[in-house]
């Protein structure tokens, strides 16, 4: 990744549910006004949330004091460059290789409430990179 | 998270009064949809056209609330860009039943 280009979103909040949920509107609102088309601009959003909540919810489960930063930029293919760094622990390997689709073609009673969110990363994301440096994780990828 | 009802006939539709059903609010929405759906035996239609965004933990949330409602499926009002494609990707757009809009959702035999 390049990670050059026009930036279009950039903050640095705190590695908490609220945290998140704020930063992601404030980088919805701020993406709308971007040259990036509706639908890409719709699979950023979503991806950026699972990944964010990811972090919060495993890298930070048990503390408050974790701390996410994020740089959105658009490269000159137009597409969205993103790098997200976190002092969260260690992103288990294993979920960058990719994820199978929970099964809902069961009975109600049985139909997961969770596990979808790796899937839907990895279906909309074509390149994704990951760095453990400086007690960080570092991700980068590209929509 | 606040979620009005309303009863039509033998269908109470709740109508989620947020920008977002995700990782923040879904305990919070799940709550409100329990207490309003606690008594009603027919069908329950969740308006969403207000929530912009949904996560995996919102697909959650819905599939919770579908709990709540044994032998019946969730309906969906008005569901938003963001939100149908969360649910397609997911293959819960054939679980849930989706409606165009509210209107539809009460206009008999409406599967839009």
């Amino acid at each position: 990744m390049t990670l050059g280009g026009r930036v279009l979103f950039r903050d640095r909040f705190a590695g908490t549910e609220a945290g998140v949920s704020g930063a992601l509107s404030r980088a919805q609102a701020d993406l709308g006004a971007s040259p990036l088309g509706v639908e890409r601009r719709d699979n950023l959003v979503i991806v950026l949330g699972e990944v964010l909540n990811n972090s919060v919810e495993h890298g930070m489960a048990d503390r408050t004091d974790g701390w996410i930063e994020m740089i959105i930029r658009m490269n000159p293919a137009d597409r969205a460059e993103v790098a997200i760094a976190d002092d969260g622990r260690p992103l288990p390997l294993h979920l960058l290789q990719g994820a199978q689709a929970p099964d809902v073609t069961v009975d109600a009673d049985a139909m997961p409430e969770g596990g979808f969110g790796w899937f839907i990363i990895h279906t909309l994301v074509d390149d994704m990179t990951y760095e453990r440096a400086d007690g960080r994780n570092h991700l980068t990828f590209s929509i | 998270m606040r979620v009005d009802h309303e009863i039509e006939g033998d269908v109470i539709v709740l109508t989620v009064n947020a920008p977002r059903i995700d990782a923040a609010g879904a305990v919070g929405f799940k709550d409100a949809v329990r207490a309003a759906t606690a008594d009603h035996p027919g069908r329950v239609v969740l308006d969403v056209t207000q929530v912009e965004f949904l996560d995996s933990s919102g697909l959650g949330a819905l599939v919770g609330v579908m709990k709540l409602i044994p032998g019946r499926k969730l309906e969906l009002a008005g569901a938003g860009p963001i939100m149908r494609k969360v649910l397609a990707l997911t293959k819960m757009d054939k679980v849930f039943v989706l409606h165009v809009d509210r209107h539809a959702a009460l206009e008999p035999r409406d599967a839009a």
